[in-house]
């Protein structure tokens, strides 16, 4: 049976261990790109070869490579001349060029493994990826950055595999690979490289401080463990921190951040009387008991819940929205309302959580609904192949759909006797499967084991993914940006933080009261913007605040308050622009200045976008704000009514539209400016006074 | 998140954005066009001379399908070769899909690229590599071409640099946002009452009480922190000062035959209202045509549009009618060699039917059609294979295209521009002009 070369290499091999299929060849073609999406990875293949996405199906690739088409790529007396060499070694033509000149490691280490045989280890399944270390710093620029990577298989156990595996930059201009194991980091900032090594990807972090003059951020124990953890990435970024926000500044931030609305009058020289510490906490505790509180809560969680009409039911979405709404003002936990809202069956008119599994049209969709409003992931990209950047597979997401698959989504949710996917890989139907953990048992209700699934330790995927999206809304920007892409491969800016606020609000009974008091009253949230000039980094990390326009909804809700005359949404039966929440059905106010109206594609981030062209046009030019400054019912044409003075007038409207007293100078000046014998002349210079308030960046901004 | 601190790095010479709108601004203050005119002429940043004054982009949103438009097979089996005929044109050897007729007959004044190849299959990433010639990356958003020029090369008119109809859609201005928008017309140019939202003073409020405001406002802004003025906001007061913004809009003022002639639908119009625009200076404008992700029944979505038209109404005859007249009509008026004209989406379409009488999506090899601009028309640039699964000849990758459409607007694609951050990243990186493309276009 044995050919005379082949008994050569059986020689050969009593002195080295022969290449193995998954310890070598994988990583070999991973390297090589290969496997990539753009080439023999793609789900149609190329030239007739398919391969699985970077070597997530190793028995596939091992039939593609060895057995396929009688086995005709290999040719077992002579190993040079099998195609699997010729072709990436440029001896034939190939689409994909030459990868490797003969002669090269990876070409020696290919024959290597044709003249043994083609030999398989399927005990070589990777168990873990670790890269030591997984973050470090580096301060001198350009400076270098050193890693070993480590896996553990079934069959080798621990070995070190940093010259297997493939690295990838994001940011070149950042960081470059040198060597295996070694990168040039250019820039500072928190720079990630992605290490890929078969079926498994994680991050290497690397950070490099921005300075390392001025005072250190203090960590000391009088401070809460959250700013501990902000100050420590501060020292170790070499960022200073800005100073506390004035009392005023503070005082609109939180009452726009929570209540989506400005601070009266009452209010502003009630807190400036005594700015305390203490009084904050009450500002905050009052805030949260609100309407206010929960119109504005429950329009940021019905976007994250997809929360939309349905044709011809209008009950559905009204049910479901004074269900998420009482929940959220009679502050249930964040826990309690997942569990609802993914085991409800019922009578969607009558049980507002039933309804959110209509807002979905099938199973699939059902299961990304769920990884990205409860997790923060994008569990969807393992459709057509193993997540590429994540460690979710196709059997995961597919499985996590078998779950919702015998969900009835009409008036009456049920679980019908039927109903399953079809898992994209097999072909067959998906077994449901807790993702990354287990298959269940067929044939019956596993939602509790999905809401299960959500809340065990040490994951956390509900308190990390929730935590980072209040931060986010809190801060401008979450923990983890963006906040819908948890993923292994994205890391965060502090992962430390996050990981103690998701622990600590897990055991506080998931209260999103608890976590928003917290925060507001931290002084990362309290600092001020920084000078014209503050890098950007500053922000990044919460050295500094970042300014962030109003969302439309909130903007239009502050003006309604400045000018005394309120919008009407007709469509939507309420004045408040905080209570649309149907994204679906026209708001044309509020669509003309930017509010998202595609459910699927409103992205948090896309709650206040930077106002464009056209926006700012319809700000400058319509009857958006025009209507409001000649109306004989507001509150400008009231003032000068009433005989108000103009600096009275002045300083009531700076007051309201920017939370702060105007100052001595500012009065004298547009006292003068604003004056005219003229009554008629009087009224427009004050109108445009106020319009020019209402334009301001102090006014359209949260900072 | 910073506000806009983006500049060009290469060249000192060259204005910057916001010294341009500034420009722009003094029109109002008494600034004559010549001046303006030879202010642009000093500040122009090609090396080059170049033709092409402005680019119409018409996006084929969805991928259109490169088989039953640009690059028929009429010779293979019937699942690839799909619902339509080929038919010959103008140029002969040259074969389009039937549902192309107008387009046969001006296809001497086209260049058509049947060679582009990319790894990338979903919308979103397909788009921004299309528009921007990088393939996207999670560290830096890369603005389009529409963005790029109107960044570059400001026009110095009143009327905005980049006019998107009736919005942008997926095609963004990245990184440069804070500096450049494109002002979305809205609305639909077919119908009889179409005009620019906001563009009529409100009651009461003209010109004089909005630059009164204006002053005031930057009062506020100056106490408020020490940022330069809001580009939208600059940009929205020129329009409003111009006194031709609202007459470059209104397409009453065309003719009933030149309407008729690009076809009375909504991408017809959009295509006339585009010429308009040019015709007044405006350096880019695109316009988002959307539906081309044609997953299922081909002869609906692409020939009738409804069950039963008769001629039919889909996207490629509405299409090909408005194309042709507008380059056409570009070339009456003496406007096709300075204009240059670009009709592609982000992929084409897979070669096999599927089971639904559709086709998925194919980015490794599908067609774009360029005119005018300068570019030699009457060629064809690459090939596919023998089903238009791969090319078969030359090519050509996005980076590539875009690379060209640079070169061809005279924008060294080596520019530098820089991000919020700091970070100097070259107008094009990865792509070399398609010597076809750009060969006798100014060198």
């Amino acid at each position: 049976m044995m050919t005379p070369a082949g008994l050569l290499f059986c020689l050969a091999l009593l002195f080295s261990e022969p290449p193995q299929f998954e310890a070598d060849i994988l990583p070999l073609l991973t390297r090589q790109g290969c496997n990539s999406g753009a080439c023999h990875g793609a789900a149609a293949g190329r030239g007739g070869l398919r391969l699985s996405l970077f070597a997530s199906d190793p028995d596939a690739d091992h039939a593609a490579l060895v057995l396929a088409h009688d086995g005709r790529r290999i040719n077992n007396v002579s190993a040079e001349r099998s195609l699997l060499f010729r072709k990436p070694t440029g001896d034939l033509n190939h689409g994909g060029d030459e990868r490797f000149p003969p002669g090269s490691d990876d070409a020696n280490l290919l024959l290597d493994w044709i003249r043994a045989g083609t030999p398989r280890d399927i005990e070589y399944v990777t168990q873990e990826l670790i890269v030591r270390p997984a973050i470090t710093s580096v301060s001198q620029l350009p400076g270098n950055a050193s890693f070993q990577v480590f896996v553990r298989t079934r069959s080798a156990g621990l070995e070190e595999v940093t010259h297997k595996v493939t690295v990838l930059s994001h940011d070149p201009a950042a960081v470059q690979i040198i060597a295996p194991g070694l990168v040039q980091v250019l820039r500072s900032g928190q720079h990630t490289v992605l290490v890929r090594y078969l079926d498994r990807i994680i991050p290497f972090t690397v950070r490099s401080p921005f300075g390392t003059a001025g005072e250190q951020a203090t960590t000391d124990d009088l401070l809460s463990p959250l700013d501990r953890h902000v100050n420590a990435v501060l020292s170790e970024m070499g960022l200073q921190p800005q100073p506390p926000a004035p009392p005023d500044r503070w005082l609109r931030r939180v009452t726009l951040d929570l209540a989506g609305r400005l601070p009266t009058l009452r209010e502003q020289q009630a807190f400036l009387a005594t700015p305390h510490h203490s009084v904050r906490r009450e500002v905050v505790q009052r805030l949260l008991q609100e309407e206010s509180f929960a119109d504005f809560w429950t329009l940021q969680l019905s976007r994250v819940l997809n929360l939309h009409s349905l044709p011809n039911d209008h009950r559905v979405l009204q049910t479901s929205a004074e269900w998420l709404r009482r929940a959220i003002s009679e502050d249930r936990g964040i826990d309690w309302l997942m569990q609802q809202i993914v085991t409800a069956t019922g009578d969607s008119h009558e049980n507002g959580a039933a309804g959110f599994s209509r807002m979905v049209p099938d199973a699939r969709s059902h299961a990304e609904l769920i990884g990205s409003a409860f997790a923060g992931i994008r569990i969807g990209c393992a459709n057509c192949h193993d997540h590429p950047l994540d460690r979710w597979t196709q059997d995961d997401f597919h499985g996590l759909a078998a779950v919702f698959s015998r969900l009835q989504r009409q008036q009456h949710v049920m679980l019908a006797q039927r109903g399953s996917v079809t898992n994209v890989r097999t072909g067959e139907p998906a077994i449901p499967r807790i993702p990354g953990q287990r298959y269940l048992e067929d044939n019956a209700d596993h939602r509790a084991a999905v809401s299960d699934w959500l809340l065990q330790a040490p994951d956390y995927l509900l308190a990390r993914n929730f935590v980072n999206r209040v931060w986010a809304q809190l801060f401008g920007r979450g923990l983890v940006d963006p906040v819908d892409n948890l993923s292994q491969t994205n890391p965060s800016t502090h992962p430390e933080l996050l990981r103690w606020l998701a622990e600590d609000f897990a055991s506080n009974g998931y209260s999103l009261q608890s976590l928003l008091l917290q925060i507001t009253l931290s002084d990362a949230y309290g600092r001020s913007a920084g000078p014209a000039g503050t890098p950007a980094a500053a922000e990044l990390f919460f050295a500094a605040r970042a300014a962030r326009p109003l969302e439309p909804a909130v903007f239009l809700n502050a003006v309604a308050t400045v000018t005394g005359v309120p919008y009407d949404f007709s469509e939507h039966a309420t004045n408040s622009p905080l209570q649309v929440i149907d994204p679906l059905t026209p708001a044309p106010q509020l669509d003309a200045i930017g509010r998202c109206q595609d459910p699927m594609t409103c992205r948090p981030a896309d709650a206040a976008p930077a106002d464009n062209l056209t926006i700012t046009l319809h700000r400058l030019n319509s009857g958006l704000l025009n209507e409001r400054l000649q109306s004989s019912d507001g509150r400008l044409q009231q003032r000068v009514q009433a005989g108000h003075t103009t600096e009275e007038i002045v300083a009531e409207f700076v007051q309201l539209a920017l939370s702060r007293s105007p100052t001595e100078t500012e009065l004298d000046h547009w006292s003068r400016t604003l004056s005219s014998d003229d009554p008629q002349q009087r009224i427009h210079l004050l109108e445009d006074f106020v319009w020019s308030l209402l334009n301001s960046r102090g006014f359209r901004e949260n900072h | 998140m910073r506000r806009p601190t983006s500049r060009i790095g290469f060249d000192p010479s060259v204005s910057t954005r916001r010294q341009a709108i500034q420009l722009g601004a003094l029109t109002a203050f008494g600034m004559t066009l010549p001046q303006l005119l030879r202010r642009r002429a000093d500040a122009g940043c090609s090396h080059r001379s170049t033709r092409a004054r402005s680019c119409i982009l018409l996006w084929l949103d969805g991928g259109p399908s490169h088989l039953e438009t640009l690059d028929p097979k009429p010779e293979s089996p019937v699942e690839v070769r799909g619902p339509f005929d080929a038919i010959s044109t103008a140029v002969p050897g040259l074969f389009l899909s039937e549902l192309m007729t107008q387009t046969a007959q001006i296809a001497n004044q086209l260049t058509i690229v049947r060679s582009l190849t990319s790894p990338l299959g979903e919308h979103g990433l397909a788009n921004t590599y299309l528009q921007t010639g990088y393939q996207p990356s999670p560290v830096i958003r890369y603005p389009g071409m529409a963005a790029v020029s109107a960044f570059l090369r400001p026009s110095g008119s009143a009327l905005p640099d980049w006019i998107a109809i009736p919005n942008a859609g997926s095609m963004n201005a990245g990184f440069l946002s804070d500096s450049v928008q494109a002002f979305e017309t809205g609305g639909d140019p077919a119908k009889p009452d179409f005009r620019i939202r906001d563009l009529d003073f409100f009651p009461e409020v003209g010109l004089e009480r909005l630059q009164r405001r204006r002053s005031f406002l930057r009062e506020l802004d100056r106490e408020s922190a020490a940022q330069p003025d809001d580009p939208a906001l600059v940009q929205a007061m020129t329009l409003l000062e111009a006194a031709n913004a609202r007459e470059a809009f209104d397409l009453q003022q065309e003719d009933a035959r030149t309407r008729s002639h690009y076809g009375g639908r909504t991408f017809g119009q959009s295509c006339l209202l585009a010429r308009r625009l040019v015709e007044r200076g405006v350096p880019f404008v695109t316009i988002n045509s959307r539906g081309w992700d044609t997953h299922e029944d081909l002869t609906l979505r692409l020939r009738d549009g409804f069950t039963g038209a008769n001629p039919g109404v889909g996207l490629i005859p509405l299409f090909d009618q408005a194309f042709a007249a507008l380059v056409s009509d570009l070339d009456d008026r003496g406007m096709l060699d300075e204009t240059l004209v670009i009709a592609m989406g982000e992929f084409g379409r897979t070669p096999r039917i599927n089971t639904r009488g559709g086709r998925d999506h194919w980015p490794r090899v599908f067609s774009a059609v360029l005119a005018g601009g300068g570019v030699p028309s009457g060629q064809i640039i690459g090939a596919s294979d023998r089903i238009g699964e791969s090319p078969a000849d030359t090519p050509v990758s996005p980076a590539d295209l875009v690379c060209s459409v640079y070169s061809l607007l005279g924008i060294d694609p080596r520019t530098e521009m820089q991000t919020a951050d700091g970070r100097p990243i070259q107008v094009n990186r990865n792509g070399k002009p398609i010597p076809q493309l750009t060969s006798l276009a100014g060198e």
